[in-house]
């Protein structure tokens, strides 16, 4: 009986659920957060921490942005319900193209250069374009034009920051980081006529 | 010490940020598995305020304090004193918190022993004393550790919680 009563409570010994690791890290301020938030080109993630938003991605699952996310971010991230108030801008931005306030993003992971573009890239109303050059000469870097295109490639946060209102200054769209075609569906989806593209920018 | 808790010491000493994960994965079965046996019903809770407050004082640490941490007592002596708040909490409050679904999923199937009820019958210090020994399975030194208790009262308060727990279950092995 004793040995007995002693096995009985070995087997007693329950694993920690999964959850733990991802809570405790999302509560000391070790892991992001992120929503689900169904855009125009379908579910992206977005993700955040302390210094704001730090992600938005397209992903199949939450278990692929979370990949994708330690991937960039080197942290884990964790999904929640709802994002914090001060950032419900950025739903707006997703859904609807809404202008973004760049305070709103964490900017950490970009050169200041890049940055720059960004801010200014989050100030183009849905519905226009600008090409890279317009950019470069807007941040007062006019021959920095190809380091605008890299700088729009590292965007962190892309349709939250519409780094797909910046186009090729001959009036084809260019390249955008979740594919060209989602860029022309984005770009139609806001009402700029894709086909009188080239000769608005001639003009 | 085992070069498991070394590295870990090491690592946290250099960077409390980048190892508090890894302490997390090597620790929260142990914390989890004690809390489940005391607070059945906050464990979850509870194990996640336990490394909460640890990295709290990790950070505010010296390294050499970090690098010599004996990292399992310490955290299940933060676990099992949450464990104690709770019930003395639950004492000065009693029944507040209404039935809720784990409470109804609670009962044992027949035939089946019902040992969150069984432990529950005996005294905090000796329930914490026989789960980090035989469930969690710690040595005496090191649950006296977690206890502040002397090794020979710990040891004696096993012998006497076993035997409480055979009784209970048997209760014609007291006569026999």
């Amino acid at each position: 009986m004793t040995i007995e009563i002693e096995q009985a409570l070995a087997t007693l010994s329950d694993r920690a659920p999964a959850s733990i690791l991802p809570e405790v890290l999302r509560r000391v301020g070790l892991a992001d957060e992120f929503v689900r938030v169904d855009s125009p080109v379908g579910a992206v993630f977005l993700a955040w921490g302390e210094r704001g938003l730090t992600m938005c991605h397209l992903a199949s699952d939450a278990d692929a942005f979370a990949a994708a996310a330690h991937e960039r971010l080197g942290r884990d991230v964790v999904e929640v319900e709802s994002l914090p108030g001060r950032l419900a801008p950025a739903i707006a931005a997703i859904e609807r193209g809404e202008p973004i306030d760049p305070d709103l993003v964490d900017w950490s992971s970009v050169s200041p250069f890049q940055r720059d573009v960004l801010r200014l890239t989050a100030s183009i109303p849905a519905g226009e374009v600008l090409t890279y050059g317009q950019v470069a000469e807007r941040i007062g870097r006019p021959r920095a034009v190809r380091a605008v295109g890299t700088a729009l490639a590292r965007n962190p946060v892309p349709v939250v920051v519409p780094c797909h209102r910046v186009v090729r200054s001959d009036g084809t769209i260019g390249q955008y980081a979740f594919g060209t075609e989602r860029k022309r569906a984005l770009l139609t989806h806001e009402g700029v006529d894709l086909e009188q593209l080239p000769r608005r920018l001639a003009g | 010490m085992t070069d498991e808790q070394d590295q870990l010491g090491v690592a946290l000493a250099r960077d409390v940020d980048r190892a508090f994960p890894d302490l997390v994965r090597t620790h929260q079965d142990a914390v989890y598995a004690t809390l489940r046996r005391l607070t059945p019903d906050v464990a979850e809770d509870l194990t996640q305020e336990t490394f909460v407050r640890a990295y709290r004082a990790l950070r505010e640490w010296p390294p050499a304090r970090r690098r010599d941490l004996r990292a399992r007592p310490w955290l299940l002596t933060i676990a099992t004193n949450l464990a104690r708040n709770d019930a003395r909490r639950r004492t000065r409050r009693p029944a507040t918190r209404p039935l809720d679904e784990h409470d109804a999923a609670v009962p044992a199937a027949p035939g089946r022993t019902d040992w969150d009820a069984l432990l529950g019958t005996l005294e905090l210090h000796v329930r914490t004393a026989i789960v980090l020994r035989h469930v969690v399975g710690l040595p005496i030194a090191e649950i006296a550790e977690v206890l502040h208790r002397p090794a020979g009262t710990v040891k004696s308060d096993i012998h006497r919680g076993l035997a409480r727990l055979r009784t209970a279950l048997d209760p014609e092995e007291v006569v026999a």
